[in-house]
């Protein structure tokens, strides 16, 4: 008789811990709330761009703004022995495609060859509804419009593109949080994708 | 420790005058971020698939004005629909067919529908450049959680008119259940996935899906004679009563753009 | 018109409003003044169990008259609160002594201090008089804006501890204008006037957040949140309230951190019109004072005990400095947030509100 109790213990010990680990259920209402911090950290992430783009203003706040932007990001991990890190891809009408890990994409931004940069958003920034995933986290796509106008010092166009771009948003869920009995989902920015639309008129 | 907004008091204020204040105008602001009102097509634009799905299902439960909401997700540069100086062509009455089936069957896309995919893969197999083709599969689990896999592999013809033994590889244990909007950002999460694992293995759940051309590609990844480059083509295949409708992404500057209907398949059509 | 509720036993506060609700230019903002101010006292009366007795003096009963008929239906027994509340055109003059506005009546003027002073004399235990007007040298247009106007409202939590720390214990009288001498007040066309909003919506964060207030840092913070209402202004154009009380502040535990203190230091952080590097190094000095080595910070969207994100603060600070142009302002709920040792947080709780579209 002892020996099962013991397992039914040991049985419910374990089925206990399983539902620590089980992905928090959100309803709508919280899903909801957690797109509108997306949106928020969306406009961020444009905000920063925008900082780390304007030569006009002084390395210490451009490098604060990459650091910041970075910060949205999902932190690097280990795949099969290998560093796994979120990437920026560039598709180019030309057909060029090219794709670089996001910390270099931010400082390669900060030094572009470029003596002004004008980069413009559009209010048009959309977060799709989160899904749930089966590696216990909820996924959303955030896509916006961008600008980007490269000139030299007498202001003359050397290049321009309006680009679409689409990030990978996981609302990550984790003990830690649901432990603290606080927050159930952290925000993280994965890989873009960026898509020119067609070069800027007249350019 | 002294009173930190003090500091504030460092900015000097002029002296006050009694004026009348002038109202506030939206301006653009002065650091920072440059934003302007969009464009017409990006709010036209079909930016995710999931939007699709809503513009089609509301559509069909919309009372006037459907027939024209739905002929807004086809592709508006298909040459085979009817267009000025286009002669007509069989595609056209196929998409009439369809339009009237789903509108008079009220046929709506369940939110959560299984789809697929098929994506091409511009892949360097032994220093040249060559395409693969992936067929992949979105399903649900019970609890309603989203993942794509791996379902078929078309492998490319010069690897599979190679003549060599096929041998099965020892492949990693590892499953691994792509994330639901992988197919929003051209199926990235699958090309890294394939660079990490230097297999198709984690991606194909099941194991009929591995046939000789699934074998040879694997082959040629573990081997590291095949690395995959970018994802240059994807379209997805959604199911609407006995259609199957083929979305591709159009990336342009016009309202009809984005994830819209490029093929019509009738499922249970015979063929003459 | 005046509405009188009949006299009970029980102890009473007594409302008396008054709005210029007839004037051209005003009428429509004074209206929604004495719309919400009655409904905020009638409310915080309710909360503390006492009988809300309202005198309004609005339309035709809008003058010197008015406002001496009114304080004459007042009896008043040692226990009771009395609230004046004024709301409409104000003056004052280079020889006026006050440093309070002249209520712009029509028939007669009155000083705001002369009708303090009448109120006092009634012996009420706890004596409140607020004019949200002008206080310019020369008789002119109130300024109007049609900007945002900040949110207000009284909370809906049930617990009236705070509200019977600011009415039920105090003793003596406080007198209040949102102008001080030569400036000139503020008010939405519609919406109410700037400071009587940020009054009210004080309050009601007070009521909501607080552990610890006084009556000092509840003024503090609403002229905090009327200068953030008023920080796409001209200087020129900006006004601050101004308050004289008769009974000593309250002290309060670690005063200098306290929510007044921090909400005005993350709202400076957030103000675009600082350059950068001086809102840089504010952000370091702020962060060691008022802040633990590993605090965080949590914030919320529309549920202080649901937060969407939890940040270490460093970040969170540095991310203010940076997306000031995208904020509008801060609210800290000291309840929900964790003192340290050395009167410092650990764990900040917040709400983020953004610039609208």
């Amino acid at each position: 008789m002892m020996k099962y109790i013991y397992l039914y213990l040991f049985v419910g010990l374990f089925s206990g811990i399983g539902q620590l680990r089980a992905q928090p259920e959100m309803d709508e209402k919280r899903l909801a709330e957690f797109q509108k911090l997306t949106q928020q950290r969306v406009n961020d992430l444009q905000l920063y761009i925008s900082l780390i783009a304007d030569k006009s203003l002084s390395v210490e706040q451009r490098e604060q703004a990459v650091e910041l932007a970075v910060s949205l990001f999902e932190k690097d991990y280990m795949v099969n022995g290998k560093r796994h890190t979120p990437y920026v891809q560039v598709s180019r009408r030309s057909g060029k495609i090219s794709s670089v890990p996001v910390r270099i994409y931010f400082k390669n931004l900060m030094n572009v060859k470029f003596d002004k940069v004008e980069i413009t958003y559009y209010d048009a920034a959309v977060v799709s509804e989160f899904e749930k995933g089966t590696d216990g986290n909820y996924h959303a796509t955030a896509t916006y419009y961008q600008q980007f106008k490269g000139m030299d010092k007498q202001g003359n166009l050397l290049y321009g593109s309006r680009d679409r771009k689409d990030i990978r948003v996981t609302a990550q869920s984790a003990a830690v949080y649901a432990q603290a009995g606080k927050e159930d989902l952290k925000i993280f920015f994965g890989d873009i994708t960026v898509r020119d639309t067609v070069p800027i008129p007249g350019f | 420790m002294t009173r930190l907004w003090l500091f504030t008091l460092l900015i000097p204020f002029s002296e006050l005058q009694a004026q009348i204040a002038p109202s506030r105008t939206d301006t653009t602001r002065q650091t920072g971020l440059n934003k302007r009102a969009p464009e017409s097509y990006m709010r036209g634009q079909v930016k995710h698939v999931s939007d699709f799905i809503d513009r089609f299902n509301n559509a069909i439960k919309a009372e006037n004005g459907s027939d024209n909401t739905l002929r807004m997700l086809f592709n508006e540069d298909d040459p085979r629909l009817p267009g000025t100086g286009r002669p007509y062509q069989p595609y056209a009455s196929r998409v009439n067919a369809f339009i009237q089936s789903v509108q008079r069957g009220k046929i709506m896309i369940p939110k959560r529908s299984t789809m697929n995919a098929v994506i091409g893969v511009t892949v360097r197999r032994d220093g040249l450049p060559d395409t693969l083709k992936l067929h992949l599969r979105k399903d649900y689990t019970s609890d309603s959680a989203a993942y794509w896999h791996i379902i078929k592999v078309v492998a490319p013809r010069r690897l599979l008119e190679e003549k060599g033994n096929v041998y099965k590889a020892s492949a990693p244990e590892t499953r691994v259940e792509l994330p639901p909007n992988a197919n929003e950002v051209s199926f990235l999460p699958l090309l890294r996935g394939l660079n990490d694992y230097q297999s198709l293995a984690p991606f194909t759940h099941c194991l009929e899906c591995r046939d000789k051309a699934w074998q040879k590609v694997e082959n040629a990844l573990q081997s590291g004679r095949m690395t995959a480059e970018t994802v240059v083509s994807s379209k997805i295949y959604l199911t609407a009563g006995d259609w199957e409708m083929e979305l591709s992404e159009f990336i342009r500057e016009k309202e009809n753009s984005g994830w819209l209907i490029s093929d019509l398949i009738e499922k249970n059509a015979n063929e003459k | 018109m005046l509405l009188v509720s009949p006299l009970c036993r029980a102890q009473s506060f007594y409302a008396v409003l008054v709005a210029d609700t007839k004037d051209p230019s005003l009428g429509a903002s004074c209206e929604k003044d004495l719309e919400e101010m009655s409904g905020t006292l009638r409310n915080i009366s309710k909360k503390i169990e006492y009988n809300y007795q309202e005198l309004i003096c609005n339309q035709d009963k809008f003058g010197k008259g008015g406002i001496q008929e009114a304080i004459s239906k007042i009896q008043c027994k040692p226990e009771d609160i009395i609230f004046f509340y004024y709301t409409g055109h104000g003056i004052n003059t280079a020889t006026e002594k006050s440093d309070f506005p002249i209520l712009y009546l029509k028939d007669e003027n009155m000083e705001l201090e002369t009708v303090h002073r009448l109120l006092k004399e009634k012996k009420p235990r706890f004596c409140l008089t607020m004019g949200d007007c002008c206080n310019n040298l020369f008789p002119g247009r109130r300024g109007m804006r049609s900007a945002t106007p900040v949110l207000k409202g009284i909370g809906v939590t049930q617990d009236t501890k705070i509200l019977r720390k600011l009415f039920v214990e105090a003793n003596g009288d406080l007198l209040i204008s949102s102008a001080k001498k030569g400036e000139r007040a503020t008010a939405h066309p519609n919406e109410g006037s700037f400071y009587s909003n940020t009054w009210i919506q004080a309050m009601a964060y007070a009521e909501n957040h607080n552990t610890h207030v006084s009556w000092e840092t509840l003024l503090a913070d609403a002229e905090n949140r009327l200068q953030e209402s008023l920080k796409s202004l001209p200087d020129s154009l900006k006004h601050h309230s101004q308050w004289v009380r008769s009974f000593p502040e309250t002290v309060l535990p670690c005063a200098e951190t306290s929510f007044t203190e921090i909400n005005r230091f993350l709202n400076v952080l957030a103000d675009e019109k600082l350059g950068f590097h001086e809102r840089n190094k504010l952000r370091t000095l702020g962060q060691k004072g008022f802040f633990g080595p590993s605090a965080q910070v949590s914030i919320y969207m529309s549920d202080p005990e649901k937060p969407v994100e939890t940040q270490p603060v460093d970040l969170f600070l540095k991310r203010i400095v940076n997306t000031a142009p995208l904020i509008d302002e801060f609210n800290f709920v000291e309840r929900l947030s964790t003192l340290g040792n050395g009167c410092t947080y650990d764990l900040v709780t917040l709400q983020e509100i953004r610039k609208a579209k």
